[in-house]
């Protein structure tokens, strides 16, 4: 990289950074300030330091009881968000069924509604059913939004998850070796593992196996680079890394494949 | 095309004190101009490290490359004027075949004539000819490796090509086309190739001489048959063949090769130091002979696969077992036999501490 | 949604069915009662007439509709024009790897982690001439800075906040984008010979393609629903120069109480995000496709 273009981008960058962080410290600032110092004078730096702003926010009851509904309510949307999302992400991920990509797609636009348009039917609806000026109103509204997001987002994590690298685990209780080769996903995984033997019917198709051994080196190496690592100048032999050889090492080793055998199966 | 001549280690840390540190160990080598190497080992074993050490894109921590005599150590891959072929295909996308291949040659301010020429010259040789127009992007594997390799075949000055595995994402029936090509190529362009691989079939059919390496170190480099017959490395006898050489374990004492119990005189033409010693023979030249024949051991038959052409008969000697190539005909063995295996003969070879006797 | 082979399993029905109640609740029901208003004129609770699509009609007609939609689609593409670029020169400066590009993560995103009704009320005290930092400085440069009184003022400064506020989500993005793509790519450019700009275009670029889309898709999404920040800090003002469509409705529905225009045209809303969202997704699957199919084969 020419040292020249090398600085340009720096400069711009640190701008960038001036940009960003201008407004927030103008405000943190003023937040050290009294008042009276705000409307009288104009400086950079707080001239008379104080925490009363601070201990006032804190302690004064009309500012806390806010903290306290937000932390209420999201605490209510989280687990139902959760609670709901996880078996969706799961379904959609895993299995194939009538109007899924459909139904992936209306979940969507909700996340792309105006919030504007519910406004009043919202209005109206809690106030008939009861539930104005409760917190669980409020939780239940940003289900929208947050549900579609979260299914979303799971959906994909989850699909990341070879199904039989689940399976396997189900069989021989790796999970360190996979939640390491999954750079530290661990504990997701041991859900997602529990979801494993909830949900019934995986079997493992031999010619599926042989397959992914003849294939698996390509994957391996895209997987591996999709990770930013090209195996240049790491001693780590890549395949160790790579879930999918851990998955068809285990098979071969449990006799359930009788593909190809790998080359450096030998080396895991 | 030019010569490029290696003197140098690599080592992660700074101050390597033992030889897991280093990515490469002291080494001196020599590529001819013109030749054809491949670089066979494992994975791990540094053969990518020494190709991106070649091409410039890694600075070895100590020692300096030539290439004709002139230091290019720190010089870029673009000044060394090499091109490299990579795993996966890398081509620009949103290029046309045509404009993959001329893209070396208009950033260096080719005429269009000249650079209508060349990639014509070029795809003719790749038979790419009929994809001229269309976009890189849509095209199989194999045709994108072709265009990656040439766009480095495109420059006319360029010294050397270096193929990182280039044969790993092309399916299996394509892979001996492509491999067909390249020894075309080398015929006609008199290039030095140089050739990274861990398939030893590919680096035996494609190279002039091959370089076996392990964890970082060169142990042989040779022609296929030298390999094949005179391996220098305990490694290389294991690594080369299908099965690998087989090794017994035995002593030197009195002229007498000592092991599975029985002492077998060895040649007078054949000095051995005593003491330890390893005993290699490739399972192509153990062959079964009458009992009781002069440098044969007894051994029993554990089990025999029948691959088409050939038999793999495995034999049990001390409890290690020992595999020999036996052609279809004419076997009458069961398993639980005892078979009497020749150890002993011109295609022998003796090992101590892993490393050839002459 | 990924797209190798999975099994076939009706029953897998069962375990989106408590994410469909769920939304059902809080979208269809609500949705049904908009299509409910939308077809009626409410004189009094008691008296309901069926009107049918007069409220539409109306809506269509509305003077005042054309000019909200009118600034909002004006923002829109302005939204788009300055961050996109903006977002990818960000990403393409941040570190690639080490303690500075963890550091320079954190800091960029900042502004996003910031709730929206405070990013208005930061921007609102910031452009004040008294004690705001931005406004005194535009003010000592000699402009006669002003947001509430000056329409062209309003229009870049709630601009410059929604630039400062949501640029990081594309640089973000676009640093994903660019962090995947292998090391053979530059190593093949510079063996070729490529200059810098050479490999923005070629390499870089189409690859960050399919995040780009994505970054396109939410930021035009987001800026065309937008209305808590430009609502604290201009209040739609001055006069009607900063009321976008969002504003536009809420004040017709709350305000105004006009329960069946209001519906009517939350429906006309609804109908256009969502044709602009298909139109999108769809281009976004085909070009996502396009480059798995280049990656695979």
């Amino acid at each position: 990289m020419h040292k020249k273009g090398f600085q340009k981008r720096s400069i711009f960058l640190a701008l960038y950074i001036v940009f960003a962080l201008l407004p927030i410290y103008w405000m943190v600032n003023m937040s050290f300030k009294t008042n009276s110092e705000i409307l009288a004078s104009f400086s950079l730096f707080p001239q008379q330091f104080t925490w009363n702003n601070y201990r006032t926010i804190l302690t004064d009851p009309s500012w806390y009881s806010g903290y306290i509904n937000s932390l209420i309510y999201v605490a209510i949307n989280t687990v139902i968000s959760l609670a709901v999302a996880l078996p969706a992400a799961y379904a959609f991920s895993r299995y194939s069924f009538l109007g899924d990509k459909h139904v992936f797609f209306w979940l969507l636009t909700n996340r792309m509604t105006p919030p504007a348009v519910f406004l009043l039917p919202f209005f109206q609806l809690y106030t008939t059913v009861g539930l104005m000026d409760t917190h669980l109103a409020v939780a239940l509204a940003h289900l929208l939004f947050n549900v579609p997001l979260a299914v979303w987002i799971l959906e994909g994590f989850m699909s990341g998850i070879h199904r039989r690298l689940q399976f396997s685990a189900f069989f021989r209780d790796d999970f360190p070796a996979a939640g390491k080769s999954r750079g530290g996903c661990g504990g997701v995984f041991l859900l997602h593992v529990q979801l494993g033997r909830v949900a019934a019917g995986a079997h493992i198709d031999q010619r599926e196996c042989q397959a992914d051994c003849g294939h698996h080196d390509t994957d391996c190496f895209s997987f591996w680079n999709g990770l930013g690592h090209t195996g240049r100048g790491r001693r780590v032999n890549h395949r160790a890394g790579c879930h999918r050889h851990l998955v068809c090492t285990q098979l071969h080793r449990q006799g359930l494949c009788d593909g190809p055998s790998m080359k450096g199966a030998a080396n895991v | 095309m030019a010569r490029i001549e290696l003197d140098l280690a690599h080592a992660y840390k700074a101050n390597p004190l033992q030889d897991s540190d280093y990515a490469l160990l002291p080494l001196k080598m020599t590529f001819e101009d013109g030749g054809a190497y491949a670089l066979l080992g494992p994975s791990g074993c540094g053969k990518t490290t020494m190709l991106n050490i070649m091409s410039g894109l890694v600075a070895p921590s100590q020692g300096s490359v030539r290439f004709d005599g002139q230091d290019v150590t720190t010089a870029t891959p673009q000044q060394r004027n090499i091109a490299q072929v990579f795993q996966f295909p890398v081509v620009y996308d949103t290029m046309t075949v045509f404009d993959n291949l001329a893209f070396p040659l208009r950033n260096r301010k080719m005429s269009p004539a000249q650079i209508n020429k060349r990639v014509g010259d070029i795809a003719d040789m790749l038979e790419l000819n009929g994809q001229l127009h269309q976009r890189a992007a849509g095209l199989a594997a194999d045709a994108k490796q072709k265009i990656s390799l040439g766009r480095g075949l495109v420059r006319p000055d360029v010294s050397a090509v270096l193929f990182d595995e280039p044969l790993t994402v092309i399916d299996p029936h394509l892979k001996w086309q492509l491999r067909r090509k390249l020894k075309q190529i080398h015929h006609e362009l008199k290039l030095t190739l140089i050739y990274v691989t861990h398939d030893q079939i590919e680096a035996l059919t494609f190279a002039d001489q091959v370089v076996v390496m392990t964890r970082g170190r060169a142990v042989q480099v040779g022609s296929a048959a030298d390999l094949f017959e005179r391996p220098s490395h305990t490694f290389v006898g294991n690594f080369i063949g299908s099965p690998g050489m087989n090794f017994i374990a035995g002593s030197v004492s009195g002229g007498c090769f000592e092991a599975g119990g029985a002492a077998l005189p060895l040649p007078a033409a054949r000095y051995l130091p005593d003491g330890d010693i390893k005993l290699g023979i490739r399972p192509e030249y153990l062959l079964p002979v009458p009992a009781h024949s002069p440098g044969a051991l007894a051994m029993t038959v554990q089990q025999l696969q029948d691959v088409g052409t050939h038999i793999i008969l495995s034999a049990v000697l001390s409890g290690k077992t020992l595999k020999a190539r036996l052609p279809v005909a004419g076997l009458q063995l069961a398993v639980g036999d005892v078979v009497w295996l020749k150890v002993l003969g011109e295609h022998t070879c003796f090992y101590k501490n892993e490393e050839i006797l002459p | 949604m990924s797209t190798t082979t999975k099994p076939v399993n009706q029953k897998a029905w069962f375990l989106i069915l408590p994410v469909l109640i769920c939304v059902a609740f809080s979208a269809i029901l609500p949705l049904m009662t908009v299509v409910n208003y939308s077809v009626q004129d409410i004189i009094s609770p008691e008296r309901k007439v069926f009107v049918g699509t007069e409220w539409f009609a109306a809506v269509m007609r509305d003077e005042e509709l054309h000019g909200a939609l009118l600034r909002q689609l004006t923002f829109s593409m302005a939204v788009l024009a300055v961050e996109l670029p903006l977002g990818i020169l960000l990403a393409l400066s941040m570190p690639a790897s080490g303690w500075k590009a963890s550091a320079t993560l954190v800091i960029v995103a900042l502004s996003l982690l910031i709730p929206w009704n405070v990013v208005g009320t930061i921007w609102q005290i910031f452009g004040r001439t008294d004690i705001g930092l931005m406004g005194a400085a535009l003010q000592g440069l000699g402009i006669d800075y002003s947001y509430t009184s000056n329409a062209t003022h309003a229009w870049a400064t709630v601009l410059l906040m929604d630039v400062w506020h949501w640029t990081p989500l594309v640089a973000l993005l676009g640093y994903a984008g660019l962090r995947s793509i292998p090391d053979a790519y530059y190593q093949a450019a510079s063996i070729d010979g490529a200059s810098k700009f050479a490999v923005f275009r070629y390499v870089q670029l189409p690859k960050m393609r399919g995040v780009l889309m994505i970054a396109v898709l939410l930021r035009f999404m987001d800026s065309f629903m937008i209305y808590t920040e430009p609502f604290v800090l201009t209040g739609g003002g001055p006069g009607n120069s900063t009321t976008f469509l969002s504003q536009f409705l809420t004040q017709k529905a709350v305000g105004q109480f006009d329960l069946g225009p209001a519906a009517a045209f939350s429906l006309i809303y609804f109908l256009i995000i969502l044709l602009m969202c298909f139109i999108l997704y769809n281009w976004m699957q085909r070009v996502g496709t396009q480059q798995k199919e280049s990656n695979h084969a």
